[in-house]
């Protein structure tokens, strides 16, 4: 037989004991997560993707030269004969698009930021900032996996689930990790989001990413109906003990325990959630600090709330979805937008952590799926001008835990189309941000259908450089 | 460039948008009506009609203009109907005025025909035509196409047509429909993709099976058929081996291999490898009858064993490999849902018909959802519906039903083998207050007060959903819970009802 069948109960018990995520309860098959392989740099993760990729070329990558270049062709020399989509391969010409936002050298380290995100640029000082990220898939679907899950195709475990099963959660009222989507200011016609990019896979379902939802009930099924109250729940939680014991002592199966164990959680998180997402006993000072949408539920700033609240309180892993970024039309119009959504809520976050201590054991990462064309997407002269997918390039920020502050990494040609100094693939980030959390990504692994799996496949090499 | 038969073809580089302008020559007086074809041609991608990438192409407008007195005088089209029009992209989108939108064809590369009525019939003179197709989608532009002009009257005979089309329309559109797979009468080129990437073909690859097993049947087709003669050939011991051992799941909760999806060098060891080889034949004999099979589990001696277990048990044997006791098995999500509804009396046991969109919260759709697309908004049925068993719940693959869900339903993006067994929170909160499992409880409350006596409701609660008395010490605790609860009957016992619900037993075969 296989080992990972063999685990006695015992172990599981030993397990939870020693504090797995709150919701991941029991496992009643499945192998053991490794303790750290080192002393984590990172108790907790904060993962703010905005999905749909922003342009780089107008945000973070400074490119002094697109303004001499304007209108004219890619060259072929630069091209190299990789591989565009169909959405511009059919165009004539592949021009050049400068940018129209303003840069500037911010904080000491000089990092270049541009005018769309005034408030991230205060911040500058805090951020490790990787302008020469790259992924191998050219669309959204495969892309987002391969950045989220290691794979370009479905079906493998999410980053925060491998956290969630590797670290559990500091609380017993929350799960280990949470997801949370935000409304978003750009069109609204966009890619769908998949529930597998927070999935577990074929790791033990519980480590999945619980969804913090922005409509009804924050949690699924959280609220009691009508004519039950609080106290006929705790009658009935009781009752509910008594006759678990009754079938304990009957059948001998500890999973009857740990039913109830996780019953009378259910009935905590009833009253801890609501708590949670209610930002009244936040003070003015913070809550401004967010910018005015920090009281609409879903919003991004509200999330940006919510995700430090979690982290307060002992979730491992939250991640914030943005939608919104697939500017192949509209780019001047909307990247404006977006960026309004986010960028307040980011500086509040990052500077909320460090406030309260937290930034010194959290770690947050800002990234996409890929990148934008530097030429255009549209008739030439088009007002209405788009950029289109890019993955040979694209930039990336971490902060917090561990993290060389201030440090600019790896940089493009001097169109913004390869990258020319120390590339950084989405395994090398992902393998980064396990190291950071305590662990070689070689050695996280699960066994799976015959085989050793990990976050990384058979890839990725921790970025020393963005290490502090 | 035109071919033999008169049509035109467009060759060279594929505009994004294209208007295409035809002149022709004198008409006699009296054309009532024009024929435009779109045809198939083998040099157009997927055979055409269009030149985007799948054969496709929107036409916008179509404008005619006839030389009447020395002026090119504007025509005003009647109507405009075709043998085949994508959803969405009727014919009478050609003649709209408006260019944004158009007539299109996805999907179909036969030749079509186009009929555009003229308002009046027109004078003797030379036309003039434009096919504007200034299409947001970038190449959708005719291929290949021929215009036919017609002086009779052609609406008589086409309201006939019209009539019994929308007839067959109706009966197709009646019709139940499902997807199946078919092969292609000339098979697709499939080459390994070098590195995963779409634009690199590397070696051409054909049907077949991995190496370190045997060939497909020499005799046979390299296709599914062939595949279906290689599982099921009397010298092929696995097929059966690995079907009776995900039965055997199914009933014991662990396969006889611990590693139901991988029979491999990596797999498990058979715990029982003479019962296993002994069920393989056995299903083989009966001619693959999963019915027998099942019978033939569930009247074992083994399966008929009592569940409960001793120090004796766990401490030889923790794991039950060798099924002294019968092992507790967690009952599959959608059978929990679909006990609930039978002990509330309200499960419908018709068979057949579309799926159900069973009761969920609210949200769960429109947070994930690609923005107006028809799975965008979720709203639950109604009646009873949602009385039928939850092997007819719809499903949408990227949000599932999350009360299904959250007792380990896979979420059927990738092929399960076996489910996980989780105990969670959730599980406990959707038993407590999924609006489906409420209405359930509430009707299991009312059906327990239709008993005279707390005390026989109690019975009853527990006959039906744990199939056994409930013992003193349980029926003393489901009588202070009634006692406790306030003096509506009903609702006390609704209460006893959702307690039970969330009972671990109840979750369980014991």
């Amino acid at each position: 037989m296989a080992l990972p069948f063999l685990l006695d109960r015992r172990s599981f018990l030993q397990r939870t004991a020693v504090g797995a995520a709150a919701l991941c309860g029991w496992r009643t098959s499945g192998e053991r997560a490794p303790l750290p392989h080192f002393t984590p740099r990172a108790r907790r993760v904060v993962y703010l993707h905005m999905v749909g990729a922003p342009s780089q070329l107008d945000l973070f990558d400074h490119k002094p030269a697109l303004s001499r270049w304007h209108g004219q062709d890619l060259p072929d020399s630069v091209r190299q004969g990789q591989r565009i989509t169909t959405m511009t391969s059919g165009q004539q010409r592949l021009r050049i698009q400068n940018t129209n936002r303003t840069f500037a050298k911010r904080g000491a380290c000089g990092a270049w930021i541009s005018d769309l995100l005034p408030h991230l640029a205060q911040c500058a000082d805090e951020l490790a900032i990787v302008r020469s990220m790259q992924t191998d898939a050219i669309n959204h679907e495969p892309a987002l996996n391969l950045v989220q899950t290691g794979h370009e195709l479905p079906g493998r475990p999410s980053f925060g689930a491998w956290l969630a099963w590797a670290l559990g959660a500091d609380t017993r009222e929350l799960p280990a990790f949470v997801v949370l989507h935000s409304s978003w200011s750009g069109p609204k016609q966009d890619q769908a989001l998949y529930s597998r990019l927070w999935g577990a896979a074929f790791l033990p379902a519980e480590h999945q990413g619980v969804l913090l939802r922005s409509q009804g009930d924050a949690v699924l099924f959280l609220q009691d109906p009508p004519e039950v109250s609080r106290a006929a729940r705790a009658q009935q939680l009781a009752a509910l003990a008594a006759l678990h014991e009754v079938a304990q002592a009957r059948f001998g199966d500890a999973d009857i325990t740990a039913r109830q164990r996780q019953a009378e959680l259910a009935f905590r998180m009833q009253a801890a959630v609501p708590e949670l997402v209610d930002l009244a006993s936040e003070p003015g000072h913070v809550t401004a600090r967010y910018g005015p949408d920090v009281h609409t539920r879903g919003t991004f700033a509200n999330n940006a709330l919510l995700a430090r609240r979690l982290l307060e309180r002992g979730v491992r892993c939250v991640q914030i979805y943005h939608r919104g970024w697939d500017q192949h039309r509209d780019l001047e119009r909307d990247l404006p937008l977006q960026c309004r959504d986010v960028d307040q809520p980011i500086a509040a976050l990052l500077g909320d952590l460090r406030q309260r201590g937290l930034l010194d054991d959290t770690l947050v990462v800002w990234t996409s799926e890929f990148g934008r064309t530097v030429y255009a997407q549209g008739s030439p002269g088009d007002p209405h001008y788009g950029r289109d997918h890019h993955p040979r390039c694209f930039t990336t920020w971490l902060a917090g835990a561990g993290v060389r502050a201030g440090h600019q990494h790896g940089a493009t040609d001097e169109l913004g189309y390869n990258t020319v100094c120390d590339p950084v693939h989405v395994h090398d980030l992902n393998a980064t941000v396990l190291w950071l959390c305590g662990f070689d990504h070689e050695r996280l692994t699960f066994a799976h259908e015959g085989r050793d799996f990990r976050l990384t496949d058979v890839h990725g090499k921790v970025v020393r450089a963005l290490l502090a | 460039m035109q071919r033999d038969d008169g049509a035109w073809l467009a060759t060279g580089p594929v505009p994004q948008q294209a208007d295409y302008a035809f002149a022709g020559d004198a008409l006699p007086a009296g054309v009532r009506a024009l024929r435009l074809w779109a045809l198939p041609d083998a040099a157009l991608p997927a055979r055409g009609p269009g030149r985007a990438e799948n054969g496709n192409f929107v036409l916008g407008e179509i404008e005619v203009e006839v030389l009447h007195a020395g002026q090119w005088q504007r025509v005003a089209f009647a109507s405009a109907e075709a043998d085949y029009a994508q959803p969405g992209y009727p014919a009478a989108h050609a003649i709209d005025g408006d260019p944004a939108t158009g007539w299109a064809l996805s999907g179909r590369h036969e030749a079509t025909a186009l009929c555009l009525q003229f308002a009046e019939p027109l004078p003797a003179g030379p036309l003039r035509l434009w096919l504007r197709q200034q299409t947001r989608h970038g190449q959708h532009v005719l291929g290949c196409l021929r215009m036919e002009a017609a002086t009779v009257e052609v609406a008589g005979p086409l309201a006939a047509h019209r009539a019994a089309a929308t007839a067959l329309q109706q009966y197709e559109a009646d019709l139940p429909r499902c997807m199946v797979s078919g092969e292609l009468p000339t098979p697709r080129a499939v080459h390994v993709l070098a590195r995963g990437r779409y634009d690199q073909p590397g070696e051409r690859v054909a049907p077949g099976t991995p190496l370190f097993l045997p060939p497909l049947p020499a005799d046979a087709p390299a296709d599914r058929r062939g595949l279906a003669a290689w599982l099921f050939a009397p010298q092929q011991p696995l097929v059966a081996r690995v079907a009776v051992n995900r039965l055997w799941l199914r009933h014991f909760g662990r396969g006889l291999v611990a590693t139901p999806h991988d029979f491999g060098v990596r797999g498990a060891q058979p715990s029982h490898p003479e019962l296993l080889d002994w069920l393989a034949s056995e299903f083989v004999a009966c001619g693959y009858d999963e019915r027998h099979l099942h019978r033939l589990l569930v009247q074992s001696a083994t399966y008929r064993q009592s569940a409960v277990q001793d120090a004796n048990h766990r401490a030889r044997d923790p794991d039950n490999v060798w099924l002294a006791r019968m092992p507790r098995v967690r009952l599959p999500a959608e059978a929990i849902r679909d006990q609930a509804l039978a002990v509330a009396g309200l499960l419908l046991e018709r068979r057949g018909g579309p799926s159900v969109r069973i009761q969920q919260p609210p949200g769960i759709w429109e947070a994930i959802a690609l923005p107006g697309s028809n799975t965008e908004h979720y709203a639950a049925d109604q009646g009873d519906d949602l009385r039928r068993r939850s092997l007819y719940t719809f499903w949408k693959r990227t949000a599932g039903p999350p009360l299904l869900l959250t007792f380990d339903a896979p979420s059927r993006e990738t092929c399960v083998v076996e489910r996980q067994t989780t105990i969670t929170p959730l599980q406990t909160l959707a038993l407590w207050n999924d609006t489906g499992m409420v209405d359930a409880a509430r009707a299991f409350g009312r059906r327990l007060a239709a008993v005279a006596l707390d005390q026989d409701a109690i019975v009853l609660a527990f006959r039906l959903l744990l199939q056994r008395q409930p013992d003193a010490a349980e029926q003393r605790v489901a009588a202070t819970l009634l006692a406790n609860a306030g003096q509506d009957r009903e609702a006390a016992l609704t209460l006893l009802a959702s307690t039970l619900f969330a009972h671990d037993e109840a979750l369980h075969r014991n």
